[in-house]
């Protein structure tokens, strides 16, 4: 495939057809936990897509220079130490330099390091692929792509549903299903509907 | 009994104690040795399952490949097409080449889907067999995995496309898997694509053919010159 | 003594059900639940761990310093969770595949984390083993139960088993993304009105008061607030 048309599908993919949470259930935490207002939820993904970023762009070249083919069973590990210190490295240099983005987005740093989103954008670069197929260079371009759309769907998601739940504030609910029962129905039509982009760009 | 708690116990709680006093050094030393630890566990459950896991996976592999092309040897070779790389497995039967292997994966529903390809010396399909459709849904998209889809394949060449269930008519469309489309679509694909690289693969030997030709016909004059 | 150690045991399985009651590791309870099978494998895996990680966690307990506290519980849960990872692939290799990606990510799980940081952490070897043991039987029982139902609805058959499957043809939207969200939903709501029956408090929220992040989490949504009523 053309590395062109590759880009635009993996974005196609990430934004609709494969959503990291509405269809692959990864950061399902902070997509039910904190999606209750439109602009939480929009400072919230943008940190996550800004660590998935930089998870990437850190953690690729360390599996494809050190750890593959031998050392891959060390992946797990290598991962998790590598985010843990990056999101602690961001926070420090954005409190010391950057103060307006620490204001706006420091405090959802945190989270971020258990949030699986980020440990699955960048283990799903090493699977989804072809290490065979492509150069390094090639390699790297994806997986950044990956990532951004990745993020970018986590955002489409949340903003999303947040305007649903604000609705959902409203409304008159059983007893029984009040609370965390209905987000999930809701959250079962949400994902429903993106099951339509199914097909696009693929 | 006492005398055993205190020492694994008290001995190293004071020992610790000790070094606790020192900010830096004492988390960078405690997470040095638990990262020291753990990699080398992780070194040696590796040592022990490495072996298996690739046993198991080539098994698996030399198994569909025995199913698809029956032969005594697959040689691994690599080719280049379009700038990407391909590799495949020469299926040999008594030094005679009876077909290519191929394994390509495409981007299916979920994730990717992995297919392992037979194609004939003459670029027609032998069989198709599917290693790993984990990542499309059960019940649909991984039914493609089963013969009644893959056998449309056999027995022809050329370029496929995949048709909504039902409404195959001529030879080149298949029928996709009830409500998987997606899915068959990327198998097709791959099987397309898989075709295509057997074609260059033929090109290049029949070309290497007439060039060696020449070339041994150089030689012999060189050698009449000589003399 | 012994029936505190029972209660810390029993805990896990109904009173305090990681999935259910704490609303803990929602990511591999949607994602792995297409059938009983897979339920069952992910939640003897993530038991393993937990209960691996705990006993590793409280025995070191007095060593780890407070400031590198969490990426030392993370690295230790790593650790595991890629040995089980090997030993999973090595010897059942039909349910690697079934969880895919879902298996390394037992790290991030936040039942593991969770009970370290606020079990682990805080007690002695034997709870600790109990503690793990029970949040994980009470994990594996959700997921089992969530897979089954997604199964018998999905694809008509119950751990493999033909039930329905030769003569209804089955609704796959349950094997789908949405299916899994709609029956946790049904799940909640119907622990929730058990728990009512019993005069217990009801799940409304997600498990942010059992989370290892609630700090930030919190934070987070309380200055966002405080940010709007200051406009």
């Amino acid at each position: 495939m053309k590395t062109t048309t590759m880009i635009v599908s993996i974005l196609l993919a990430g934004l609709l057809t494969n959503n990291m949470v509405l269809s692959k259930f990864l950061g399902i935490c902070p997509f039910l936990g904190v999606s209750k207002k439109v602009n939480t939820a929009v400072s919230m993904s943008i940190a996550v897509t800004f660590v998935m970023i930089i998870a990437t762009a850190v953690t690729y070249p360390i599996y494809y220079y050190l750890l593959q083919p031998k050392y891959e069973y060390l992946e797990t590990v290598v991962f998790i130490l590598v985010i843990a210190a990056i999101v602690q490295f961001i926070e420090i240099f954005l409190k010391k330099y950057i103060k307006p983005i620490y204001n706006a987005l420091g405090i959802y740093l945190p989270l971020i390091t258990t949030n699986c989103a980020v440990l699955g954008i960048t283990m799903l670069n090493v699977t989804d692929f072809d290490i065979t197929k492509y150069s390094f260079g090639k390699l790297y371009l994806f997986s950044l792509t990956n990532a951004l759309s990745a993020g970018l769907g986590f955002m489409l998601a949340m903003v999303l549903f947040a305007g649903v739940r604000q609705r959902l504030e409203t409304a008159d609910i059983p007893e029984f299903m009040k609370g965390l029962p209905i987000t999930l129905v809701a959250a079962a039509l949400c994902s429903l509907s993106f099951l339509g982009f199914a097909g696009i760009g693929g | 009994m006492n005398k055993l708690k205190e020492i694994f116990k008290e001995y190293p709680a004071r020992f610790f104690n000790k070094f606790k006093g020192l900010s830096i050094v004492y988390p960078t030393v405690i997470m040095l040795l638990i990262c020291l630890v753990i990699t080398a566990a992780l070194a040696g459950t590796n040592a022990i399952t490495n072996k298996r896991i690739d046993t198991l996976a080539e098994q698996k592999e030399t198994k569909a490949m025995q199913r698809i092309i029956k032969a005594d040897s697959y040689d691994k070779e690599t080719t280049e097409l379009n700038g990407e790389k391909y590799d495949y497995f020469v299926a040999k039967e008594n030094n005679e080449v009876k077909g290519f292997i191929f394994k390509i994966s495409e981007k299916g529903y979920g994730g990717t889907v992995l297919a392992l390809i037979g194609v004939n010396v003459d670029n027609t399909v032998k069989a198709v067999e599917l290693l790993d459709v984990s990542t499309e849904t059960p019940g649909l998209g991984q039914n493609t995995a089963n013969k009644d889809f893959t056998k449309q394949f056999e027995n022809k060449g050329g370029e496929f496309t995949a048709v909504k269930y039902g409404t195959a008519t001529a030879d080149s469309q298949i029928n996709a898997v009830a409500s998987a489309t997606i899915t068959s679509k990327a198998v097709t694909k791959a099987v397309n694509e898989a075709i295509t690289v057997s074609e260059h693969i033929n090109n290049i030997s029949k070309n290497d053919e007439e060039t060696e030709e020449i070339e041994t016909g150089d030689i012999e004059t060189d050698i009449s010159e000589e003399n | 003594m012994k029936s505190k150690n029972l209660n810390v045991f029993t805990n896990g399985l109904l009173r305090e059900n990681p999935v259910l009651r704490l609303v803990l590791g929602t990511c591999p309870t949607l994602a792995v639940t297409t059938a009983a099978k897979n339920g069952i494998g992910m939640g003897i895996a993530a038991t393993i761990v937990l209960v691996c990680s705990n006993l590793v966690i409280s025995l070191l307990r007095n060593v780890i310093p407070d400031k590198v506290r969490i990426p030392a519980f993370i690295t230790i849960i790593a650790g595991f969770v890629s040995v089980v990872q090997m030993l999973v692939k090595a010897f059942t290799p039909a349910i690697d595949e079934a969880l895919g990606i879902y298996l390394p990510l037992i790290v991030v799980n936040c039942i593991i984390l969770a009970r370290a940081e606020m079990f682990a952490s805080k007690n002695s070897v034997l709870p600790s083993i109990l503690d793990g043991l029970g949040m994980g039987i009470g994990f594996t029982a959700v997921l089992t139960l969530m897979g089954a139902i997604r199964e018998f609805f999905g694809a008509g058959t119950i751990l493999g088993f033909a039930v329905t499957s030769k003569f209804i043809s089955p609704m796959i939207i349950f094997l789908l993304p949405p299916g899994g969200f709609f029956v946790f939903g049904m799940l909640v709501a119907l622990s929730n009105a058990l728990a009512k029956r019993k005069g217990k408090p009801i799940v409304e929220k997600m498990g942010c008061e059992n989370c290892p992040a609630k700090d930030s989490c919190d934070k987070s949504t309380e200055s966002c607030e405080n940010a709007k009523e200051a406009e």
